[in-house]
């Protein structure tokens, strides 16, 4: 029964864990912990920048002492960078754009484009369609990764023999090339720095100009262009697999996407904030406080005061980093292209209410399972050895509900729904796509009938558990305990 | 344990037990005035309670009587279940067998806003101001914590910690730590206070402190049952005494009644020893080298005794009565606390544990 003075109790308790939580310098280093990681990605980031570089196309020197062939490749480089643009931005269209028709200026697949339509492109053709397309800016789309690099060629006028001159622009301490296309009496060879060095696009592109020099030469050039342009049209479709693919195969994917993206938050979020549940747990049993506070206060309201403070504790750290990234990701947010980031089903203030109701849901059920073995343990080992098997299980209910995101609707996710360790997980993750709201309203009502079905035997467990002193108690006395209380019970 | 010869004497004493427990099926109402628990016959009143652990009986059925506005002492050895018959007593352990009423409450934790209590183990979060400390402990009892605050300086500026009041626990010693927790027990202005074991680790001019806290608390009005087994302090403090031993009432009675479970002894020194002329007085318990005897003195008094040596000219040197304190009785009572005492060092919580 709830009295006004189990309500105080709690909120005294709750109190106490939030002021000592929030100036704690352990608090601090929570706050701090998306910084070290935004941090270290970037670290890493930056590392492997230095390896994304070494996979760019390395710049090439052509050396053509004859120059009938220098002409040519570099011609083809020209089209080639922009045949490798126009293919660009019709992937990323079909990316960001999906279900939607192909303008007219990206209708034809870049494999299939003619020496007019290069020329074309090349000559400002491929500012007209980006700009005519709004898939936003190439900085931006090279961040993302769509946008693949070409190689730099320079033509090098010749001095003395070929080769040594090859040589010498490759030699150690000379970074202005990786690789060199050297062209003698009829034959191309290239010479690269290191067996990693990119040479693919320099081996394709060395080619084609061999193929069009020689094409134009034995007069086939119209018929090739001719035999491109009669090519039939092809087209892609996906056939949906979902039962509610009535939406629409994009709508799943974004719905899958921000699924995910839940699901992985409230995941990081319950895990840290049980291991600071469980430490303080274990941190008043040893320094014994929890008999002042089992004296004075029902176990309940201890119980409950814990988790609201937790989840007070939470909500301030989502709000900090709130204010502290909040500002630059709606700036960095509004630079990206429409699209880039999907919209949930029932828009984005319904999405994060439905996630944060099913955030408390997921804490109260798991808060309430750690704080239970906490109150058997005496010392952080014994934390370690009890929390591992809940710890585990978290992880296989992750993993599951990934699967179930990514299987769809089916039996897999409806039982992942409801069953109430994956419940608050599975649902949040729906909370993306256009379920219904009843069932939503449903889920709650029985994710937090099972939460108080655990707050309440964790409850008796840490009634159990709190006062006592040794190893913690057997399965046999913990049954012989909830026999003796259901006995007891009227 | 008791002893062999003491049990026969003292068992004419326990029927104070008897008496406490029929008074508990009359326990009273809570009543009004500055101390609400003067309305009631009995602040505490417990019978019969049993706490088993496991295998191991913690408390085998422990009788407990205070009466409003006194001091009861709970004296027992180590591991006789004081603590646990405490945390009964306070709601915190449930009992397997046995009644508990506290405040006219069988749910103590009904009116935890009127006790206040000092565990064995003292707790204390490190980081907490001394001031914000007796204020929570306030808070979880009932009182705003603005108005707990107000009352923590003043308790503080009173009881010679004004320097510390916003010192955080980490920084004091372990004395000042206590004393903080005590004051936090009490900031509530509880009917009913219960202290275990609340001179342990004190030095004796903190324990001097402690008790004065103690009888000013009473002399405010309330109720208060501490347990220890320093005699001297519940000698000095207690209207009455509950001795357990074994996790069993062995003695409920007032100090002076505690005193009277065992026989005066009689100290005689004689110019030579005792022979033939002396028979028919008491056998004498101890005889030193030096020619003194100890003996029970008998029911007659000292008088015939007296008169046998008068006439026998047994040359009395010295003859003196010695009453048995509170430590003999305890001894006789539960056996040789000190052996106890070994056998539990580094394990306060032996008491709880299965």
């Amino acid at each position: 029964m709830m009295s006004a003075a189990f309500l105080r109790a709690v909120l005294v308790v709750a109190r106490r864990d939030i002021v000592a939580t929030v100036m704690s310098r352990g608090f601090l280093i929570w706050l701090a912990t998306p910084i070290i990681a935004l941090a270290f990605g970037l670290l890493i980031g930056v590392l492997t920048g230095g390896n994304t570089a070494k996979d760019e196309p390395a710049a090439a020197a052509v050396l053509d002492p004859g120059g009938n062939f220098a002409p040519w490749i570099s011609d083809t480089a020209r089209q080639e960078r922009a045949r490798s643009r126009y293919a660009t931005l019709r992937s990323r269209f079909e990316a960001l754009r999906p279900g939607e028709d192909l303008p007219a200026a990206l209708e034809r697949p870049a494999a299939l484009l003619g020496e007019d339509d290069l020329e074309g492109l090349a000559d400002g053709g491929l500012e007209r369609i980006e700009a005519a397309s709004e898939l936003g800016a190439d900085e931006m789309a090279a961040a993302l990764g769509i946008d693949r690099g070409e190689p730099v060629l320079t033509v090098v006028d010749p001095a003395g023999d070929p080769r040594t001159q090859a040589m010498r622009l490759l030699r150690p301490g000379s970074d202005r090339f990786g690789a060199v296309l050297l062209v003698e009496d009829g034959e191309l060879t290239i010479l690269r720095r290191s067996p990693s060095t990119d040479i693919a696009r320099l081996r394709v592109i060395a080619a084609r100009a061999w193929d069009r020099r020689m094409a134009e030469e034995m007069g086939l050039t119209r018929q090739l262009d001719a035999l491109r342009a009669a090519a039939p049209a092809l087209s892609i479709e996906t056939v949906p697999a979902r039962a509610d693919a009535a939406q629409g195969p994009a709508r799943d994917q974004a719905a899958e996407g921000l699924g995910t993206g839940a699901v992985m938050a409230l995941f990081m979020l319950i895990s840290l904030l049980a291991g600071a549940l469980l430490s303080n747990m274990v941190e008043e049993k040893g320094n014994k406080v929890i008999e002042i506070l089992v004296a004075a206060v029902p176990i309940p309201a201890i119980f409950a005061g814990k988790l609201i403070a937790m989840v007070a504790v939470s909500l301030i750290g989502i709000c900090v980093w709130g204010v502290i990234f909040g500002g630059g990701a709606a700036v960095a947010l509004g630079q990206l292209p429409d699209g880039i980031v999907p919209d949930p089903a029932r828009g984005w203030p319904m999405f994060l209410a439905l996630v944060l109701g099913f955030f408390i849901c997921a804490y109260l059920i798991y808060g309430a399972l750690f704080l239970g073995i906490g109150s058997l343990c005496s010392s952080i080992r014994e934390v370690q050895t009890l929390s591992m098997p809940i710890t585990i299980l978290q992880m296989v209910i992750l993993v599951m509900v990934l699967q179930g995101i990514s299987a769809g609707a089916g039996a897999m996710q409806a039982a992942l729904s409801w069953f109430p360790l994956s419940a608050p997980y599975m649902m949040a993750a729906r909370a993306a796509g256009g379920t219904d709201l009843l069932m939503f309203a449903g889920a709650y009502l029985w994710q937090l009938t099972f939460a108080g079905g655990v707050i309440f035997v964790a409850s008796r467990l840490f009634r159990f558990g709190v006062l006592r002193s040794g190893p913690p108690p057997t399965l046999k006395q913990l049954s012989r305990s909830a026999g003796s209380w259901l006995r007891r019970s009227p | 344990m008791l002893s062999g010869s003491g049990i026969d004497g003292i068992a004419a004493y326990l029927v104070a037990i008897g008496r406490g427990a029929t008074r508990l099926g009359v326990a009273g109402r809570v009543g009004g005035g500055p101390n609400r628990g003067r309305g009631l016959e009995f602040a505490i009143a417990a019978h019969g309670l049993q706490k088993r652990f496991g295998d191991k009986l913690a408390v085998a059925g422990v009788d407990l009587i205070a009466r409003p506005g006194e001091i009861l002492g709970f004296l027992g050895q180590n591991g006789a279940g004081k603590t646990t018959t405490i945390r009964m007593l306070l709601g915190i352990l449930t009992p397997d067998g046995g009644t508990v009423e506290v405040l006219g409450s069988r749910q103590p934790l009904t009116v935890a806003g009127r006790i206040g209590y000092l565990p064995e183990e003292r707790g204390l979060y490190p980081a907490m101001t001394t001031r914000e400390t007796i204020a929570f402990m306030g808070a979880l009892r009932g009182l705003p914590l603005a108005e707990g605050r107000r009352r923590a300086e003043a308790l503080l500026a009173r009881h010679g910690l004004k320097a510390e009041i916003g010192a955080k626990i980490r920084t004091l010693s372990k004395g000042m730590a206590q004393k903080v927790q005590l004051l936090g027990s009490f900031v509530h202005g509880p009917d009913l206070i219960i202290l275990d074991e609340p001179f342990s680790g004190l030095d004796p001019v903190n324990q001097q402190a402690l008790e004065r806290i103690i009888a000013g608390e009473r002399a405010r009005g309330a109720t208060i049952l501490f347990s220890t087994h320093i005699m001297s302090h519940a000698e000095r403090l207690c209207d009455n005494l509950v001795i357990v031993g074994a996790g069993r009432t062995r003695f409920t009675g007032t100090v002076a009644e505690a005193r009277a479970v065992l026989p005066a002894q009689v100290v005689l020194k004689t110019g030579h020893p005792l022979n033939g002329p002396l028979a028919g007085m008491p056998a004498a318990s101890a005889q030193a080298a030096d020619g003194t005897y100890r003996f029970a003195l008998p029911e007659e008094g000292l008088e015939p005794i007296l008169r046998h040596l008068l006439d026998s000219g047994a040359s009395i040197r010295e003859i003196s009565v010695e009453r048995p304190d509170l430590h003999d009785v305890f001894v006789a009572m539960v056996g040789d606390p000190d052996e106890e005492d070994g056998a539990h060092v580094g394990a306060p919580m032996a008491e709880v544990a299965p």
